[in-house]
């Protein structure tokens, strides 16, 4: 649908009459009453002698952290408990080679300069490392982080021990305990995650384990507790023919993102079921054979995959879909 | 309707103005000291907040939060390296201090509490009744649906306004709009029978 034709996304032209109402009804919402930004405190001027004092004194301290630390060292805050640094780490900040982790009671945040925020939470670990060309990259030894972001796509990644994470600019919390099994849960925008060249793209609202072998598919949050439960046992018996009987039973459309993740990772055989099982489910595209998909041929993924309707896949892949092995 | 934890209306922005242009320079004056531009951010933003957290938190807390966020932001606005970006920096404040809100409540407060009773107002009663009732049922839409909802109704942002807040694409956008408005309206119809 064109922008123009579409009211509810363009803002243009007349809505339904429910959804005006809506509108009416949710715009006029009163808020809150504005504080008087005066009577807010300004921060304290020091007499000028202090202040080349203070200045004298930054800017040897900030010479130092120059020299030590390289240019672009990023703050860490406390939030809880006594978190640590170590590494290249100076005056609460921390550059490539550095890290902070947190015992049992701490909590982080990290100040990734220029994109957003991380929290880190208690029991975890998180090196600084070095990124390729302008990423800003993090390794998650262990424990569980939050990340709030506000970048453009794959400027920010966080590698683990068992895949890569990389943001397409996003809310999101991954963890990883020290045996390799974890979580990414997104909560906004996507992220992609790549473990042994296979990719999973995972929007808002979807979550997959982490495992020592890699990631499992993606699943809805909000998937029925029968298509959870299906995809759970497949995962734990690592792909055998009845559970993935199970999981195409009980697989609804809005699963079919599901779905089209197991394609590239299951044998020649399941994965005709599977894409039978897509075709059921979604309106695939009709231009696109069979054949195609099953050959995990790259434009035939990306046509089946638009008809999510996630966006083109060409907005997600970091690499090119690899070979399932036969 | 419920006061949803706010207690007068104050004069909406235009959400349709150019935020990058008229944001820069009111950043940068209110970076120099100047109260009078970092009022005028509140008001060209309040609403946008007051969607993200809408979203996020119990409607009662909204208020409240909704002061947080800008105090947060008047104290760390020297932090902000583009002028230009104020709105999607101060939705990113607004997502932060509610999973800061979340986390503290997890345990102690149930959803459902955080609707006020309805109190006296000057809106119509029955579009005020339909305010609560939407924003009930909003949030208890897939949190992906949430905050695209609340920004398109509450914020009154058009869909590339809301790609432009949230770094979402525009094929994004309207998916989410689409199939949450679809949620909603199943939502209202088996409810009260509103909207």
């Amino acid at each position: 649908m064109r922008d123009e034709d579409d009211a509810l996304f363009s803002g243009r032209g007349a809505l339904p009459e429910d959804l005006a109402r809506l509108e009416r009804a949710l715009s006029q919402l009163p808020l809150p009453p504005e504080p008087d930004w005066n009577a807010r405190p300004r921060p304290e001027r020091r007499p000028p002698v202090f202040a080349w004092a203070a200045a004298a004194a930054v800017l040897v301290i900030a010479s130092a952290a120059l020299l030590l630390l390289g240019r672009d060292a990023w703050r860490v805050e406390t939030l809880a408990g006594k978190p640590s640094l170590g590494g290249v780490a100076f005056a609460g900040r921390i550059a490539l080679g550095g890290r902070v982790t947190t015992d049992t009671r701490s909590r982080a945040r990290l100040d990734v300069q220029g994109l957003g925020v991380v929290e880190l939470e208690p029991g975890s670990a998180l090196r600084r490392v070095r990124g390729q060309g302008p990423e800003r990259k993090l390794a998650l030894d262990h424990g569980t982080l939050t990340a709030f972001i506000q970048a453009p796509p794959r400027q920010f990644v966080v590698e683990t021990p068992v895949g890569v994470a990389t943001d397409l600019g996003c809310t999101y919390t991954l963890s990883v305990a020290r045996d390799g099994r974890g979580k990414l849960a997104v909560t906004l925008g996507r992220v992609t995650f790549t473990h042994d060249g296979l990719e999973s793209f995972v929007p808002a609202g979807l979550w997959c384990p982490l495992s020592p072998s890699g990631d499992g598919v993606p699943r809805r949050d909000y998937a029925s507790d029968t298509f959870l439960a299906a995809i759970a046992t497949y995962d734990s018996t690592q792909g055998d023919a009845p559970a993935l009987e199970r999981v195409l039973e009980t697989a609804e459309p809005s699963d079919a993102i599901t779905l089209w993740h197991l394609l590239p990772r299951v044998d020649e055989t399941a994965r005709a079921r599977v894409a039978a099982r897509i075709a059921a489910l979604i309106e695939v595209p009709a231009d696109v054979s069979r054949e195609r998909v099953l050959a995990l041929e790259p434009a035939a993924l990306d046509a089946w995959w638009g008809a999510i309707g996630m966006g083109p896949a060409s907005e997600w892949r970091t690499t090119s879909p690899k070979q399932a092995l036969p | 309707m419920g006061d949803l934890g706010l207690s007068r209306p104050s004069p909406a922005p235009d959400p349709h103005e150019p935020a990058t242009s008229v944001d820069a320079p009111l950043v940068a004056a209110a970076r120099r000291g100047d109260r009078a531009a970092f009022g005028a951010l509140y008001r060209r933003h309040a609403r946008l907040v007051q969607a993200v957290l809408l979203s996020r938190v119990a409607p009662d807390s909204v208020a409240d939060l909704v002061h947080d966020v800008f105090l947060q932001a008047m104290n760390r606005l020297q932090a902000l390296r583009d002028d230009s970006a104020f709105a999607p920096w101060i939705a990113t404040i607004a997502r932060r201090r509610a999973a800061d809100w979340r986390r503290r409540r997890r345990d102690t407060v149930p959803l459902e509490e955080a609707m006020p009773e309805a109190a006296a107002t000057e809106v119509d009663p029955e579009e005020a009744f339909d305010a609560q009732a939407a924003v009930a049922a909003i949030r208890s839409l897939p949190e992906a649906y949430r905050e695209t909802l609340m920004l398109r109704f509450v914020a009154g942002l058009n869909g590339p306004e809301i790609a432009a807040r949230t770094g979402l694409t525009h094929g994004s956008v309207r998916v989410n709009l689409h199939r949450g408005v679809e949620m909603l309206r199943k939502k209202l119809s088996e409810g009260s029978g509103h909207a």
